[in-house]
């Protein structure tokens, strides 16, 4: 369990982090949402001792993690893909880290076998692609058998594959009672992820909620439906709870309905339907709606320099 | 999602996998990080080179005129004077790019905050990496001390020489070591301050080689010479190239534990800020 309480880091003048309180549970992923830049980096770097808060903590199983008796076990974290020296190999990447502990080779070898290294871990991680970089980081987060685990942006340049096999790992760790805190400004991706979302910008709290939640207080279901009979559809399916847009002479959006409910519909009154798809940028709107005023940098700004990550 | 009923049956993860962070597995993780890298060796092999390659020679152009180079009383010291000439020529640089290293190679790649995330108790991650950064200094500094001492005396001998190894040999031996490994912490703490290989090792060679020279032009002024005998190569001068009866007088330090006790304050000016700013920046 993660407890982050009022926690705030000041850059100069600028506050990276101000008063953050959340929790991160054991046995669940726990989400955690913002633009770049509004301060999920320096807040997992608080967490872990790297940075020191300006003021307010943060708890790792009830005390500052740099008391903890057993850093590796109470928390493993990929905050970087930069956080392994490119000349050195895997395999010693990992001995180094695992000699702090007394962390025994069948360990080191079983992490390697996790996280599929076997065939580079010998080799120098100068010659790693970033997605072996990321697994090699995950590898050495699960070094000590963490029951708190941080991952930082770990899908950031993989391959499909790769980014499945995180949400894959993110949800078994979760499973076997860790407490799980995966940091993204894809909020799709956090949608396929976690159980429930903490949502930052500006290094304020915007949301604490489940996924669900915030899926309701966006507006909840929606579905697109092509029909030639688009107009006595929406006539036929508007209520109070049920909002119909027109998109187009064939097409509506269909807010309040999921798509089982509107195809079982068009089943009963034997409509005509071409299409019927369910409509998940609804969730990201929601995001962005929740950010909107919190995003730091615009894409409307012609500079890329800001961004934190 | 049976997740729901998950946080009444959690596992307790702590201390499941090895024994929990100890000082001695800090160092020893030191050690395997250090040893993992080729720039260790390179450090190593340069410093034994360098030794073996300005230390004989020198001696062998020497050894006709002993009494001239190292004095009436050094004369009979001659191997280790000159070994120990050969080894801090370009030793001392060595010394302080290998100690820097064991820290900057940790900031210019990343890889401090896995060892942080590892070990937060960061009084411990500093003291291993002085106690490695030591003991590695001494262990190459007596191997390349050693084959450039046996590589004097084996040219002594064939020239019929006696082997040069007099009443001071082995304080003069321990002087050069101790003189190294005073460099490399000198290099690790540059390294803590300054985070960056480039810039540790521009601001030892500044210390260690430029300082000297620069100050060597106004010895005339009293302060000047002052400050010039009490820097790192002057102080270990009178550890390392002078026998400990030779100095003394006239010298700010007195000699040979004089030198070694300038040198102590070194190390110690060198860490102090050093595990000040460790302690207290962010990683």
């Amino acid at each position: 369990m993660i407890q982050v309480e009022q926690l705030t880091k000041r850059f100069g003048q600028k506050l990276a982090v101000d008063h953050l309180s959340f929790t991160v549970e054991p046995g669940w992923v726990t989400g955690f949402l913002g633009p770049n830049g509004a301060g999920k980096s320096t807040t997992m770097r608080m967490i872990v001792g790297l940075d020191r808060p300006t003021a307010g903590q943060a708890l790792v199983d009830g005390r500052p993690f740099t008391q903890a008796g057993a850093p590796l076990s109470e928390v493993g974290a990929l905050l970087d893909a930069k956080s392994a020296n490119p000349s050195r190999s895997g395999r010693a990447h990992l001995a180094g880290l695992a000699a702090t502990h007394g962390i025994g080779r069948r360990r080191v070898d079983q992490v390697i076998a996790m996280t599929g290294l076997e065939a580079v871990i010998d080799k120098r991680v100068k010659t790693y692609s970033l997605g072996m970089g990321q697994r090699l980081g995950i590898a050495a987060a699960l070094l000590g058998d963490p029951a708190n685990v941080i991952l930082d942006e770990p899908v950031n340049g993989l391959d499909p594959e790769g980014v499945a096999w995180v949400r894959q790992l993110a949800k078994a760790l979760a499973a076997e009672g860790r407490a799980v805190l995966i940091s993204s400004h894809l909020m799709a991706e956090m949608a396929m992820t976690a159980d429930r979302l903490i949502v930052i910008g500006r290094g304020r709290l915007i949301a604490a909620c489940s996924v669900s939640d915030l899926l309701a207080a966006s507006g909840g279901l929606a579905t697109r439906l092509r029909s030639p009979q688009a107009g006595q559809i929406a006539a036929a399916l508007a209520s109070p709870d049920v909002v119909v847009t027109a998109e187009g002479p064939e097409s509506l959006l269909i807010r309040g309905l999921s798509v089982e409910a509107v195809g079982q519909a068009a089943a009963q009154r034997g409509w005509i339907v071409y299409g019927l798809t369910p409509v998940t940028v609804s969730l990201e709107e929601a995001y962005l709606k929740l950010t909107d005023t919190a995003v730091e940098y615009r894409s409307a700004v012609p500079t890329h320099q800001g961004a934190a990550k | 999602m049976t997740a729901a009923a998950m946080p009444a049956t959690v596992r307790r993860y702590q201390t499941a996998r090895g024994r929990g962070l100890t000082f001695a597995g800090l160092v020893k993780s030191e050690w395997v990080k250090l040893r993992s890298l080729r720039s260790t060796w390179w450090c190593a092999i340069l410093l034994i080179v360098f030794s073996v390659g300005f230390g004989v020679p020198i001696a062998g152009a020497m050894m006709d005129r002993r009494e001239g180079v190292a004095g009436p009383q050094g004369a009979d010291d001659f191997t280790v004077l000159l070994a120990n000439n050969g080894l801090t020529i370009l030793g001392q640089i060595v010394a302080v790019v290998l100690g820097a290293l064991i820290v900057t190679t940790e900031y210019g790649s990343g890889s401090i905050r896995s060892t942080l995330v590892a070990a937060p108790r960061r009084t411990w991650v500093f003291a291993a990496k002085v106690i490695i950064a030591a003991v590695f200094a001494g262990v190459v500094a007596a191997v390349a001390l050693g084959a450039t001492v046996g590589g004097i005396v084996a040219l002594l001998q064939g020239a019929g020489q006696d082997n040069g190894l007099g009443a001071h040999a082995s304080a003069l031996a321990g002087g050069g070591i101790y003189y190294l490994v005073v460099t490399a912490l000198i290099g690790v703490g540059l390294g803590f301050v300054l985070r960056s290989s480039a810039g540790a090792i521009a601001a030892g060679i500044a210390l260690m080689f430029v300082a000297p020279m620069i100050l060597a032009l106004g010895a005339g002024n009293e302060v000047v010479r002052f400050i010039l005998e009490i820097t790192p190569m002057q102080a270990g001068a009178l550890m390392t190239t002078s026998v400990p009866s030779q100095h003394g007088a006239g010298l700010a330090l007195g000699g040979y534990w004089g030198g070694a006790a300038c040198l102590a304050a070194w190390a110690v000016v060198a860490l102090v800020p050093a595990y000040i700013a460790f302690k207290r920046r962010d990683a």
